[in-house]
């Protein structure tokens, strides 16, 4: 049902870096700022709402220009099932239709 | 509602692209990698029969292990993105089974060399094995990224 949905992770920009996470042990800030298309900080914002909801923690962040340029992110044991429950709760929802 | 529908179908497809990347978009494999490869592996056998002292075995091990890590934070830092080897695209299991499959043939290998021909001819063979067999690893998981790319357009 589409309240099974994580409306967290639900919204297109976390959505993919959840996913890009979910594949990786670790994924830079530089790499999900290209794959994703958006600026520094507006990943920063959608980086740090996942991280207060327990999804995403920070793997390595390097001192120097502040977090943006090395920071490593790392999906937390809380991703991952948060994200598996909202990828099957996406394919259920399709195969209804 | 209909857009509700597109709206899911398009979160799917997002989700499998941005799953995927990590396998897919990654930067050229340099070509020192798979002579160091090589070496790497021939420097670990060398030191298996190198007929020294444990620890001086031991600590070799250490540092070869070490460079390993140093390499894994290079190429993180380079790539971006580390791909899991379990759930990542599906076109990349028969790359990762042949890695597999490869290593362990080589690991015979090696050994059948050491024990017909000694411990030189290990190195000499774990050297070019593992070069040559990290080129071909390279190639197919070359071909399994490009694969990927075609199915999620």
């Amino acid at each position: 049902m589409i309240e099974d949905l994580d409306p967290v992770i639900h919204a297109p920009k976390r959505l993919a870096a959840m996913a890009m996470l979910s594949a990786a042990s670790g994924v830079t800030f530089p790499f999900l700022e290209e794959q994703l298309g958006v600026s520094d900080s507006d990943l920063s914002k959608q980086m740090a709402t996942l991280e207060k909801a327990g999804y995403v923690a920070v793997a390595v962040a390097k001192a120097g220009r502040g977090r943006g340029a090395t920071t490593t992110y790392k999906i937390t044991r809380a991703g991952r099932s948060a994200y598996a429950r909202h990828r099957a709760a996406l394919a259920a929802l399709l195969a209804e239709r | 509602m209909e857009s509700d529908a597109f709206d899911l179908a398009e979160a799917q497809r997002t989700a499998e692209r941005a799953e995927a990347a990590p396998s897919v978009d990654y930067s050229p494999t340099p070509r020192w990698y798979f002579p160091a490869f090589g070496a790497w592996v021939a420097a670990y056998v060398a030191l298996l029969g190198a007929g020294v002292h444990p620890a001086i075995v031991v600590v070799g091990m250490v540092l070869l292990a070490m460079l390993v890590g140093a390499y894994l934070g290079w190429y993180q830092s380079r790539a971006g993105a580390m791909p899991r080897l379990l759930g990542g695209p599906r076109e990349f299991r028969h790359a990762y089974l042949w890695y597999f499959l490869g290593l362990a043939a080589l690991t015979g290998l090696v050994a059948l060399v050491w024990l017909l021909a000694g411990h030189l001819a290990a190195v000499v063979t774990a050297f070019a094995g593992t070069t040559v067999g990290s080129y071909g690893y390279e190639r197919a998981y070359a071909t399994a990224a490009r694969r990927t790319r075609e199915r999620l357009g």
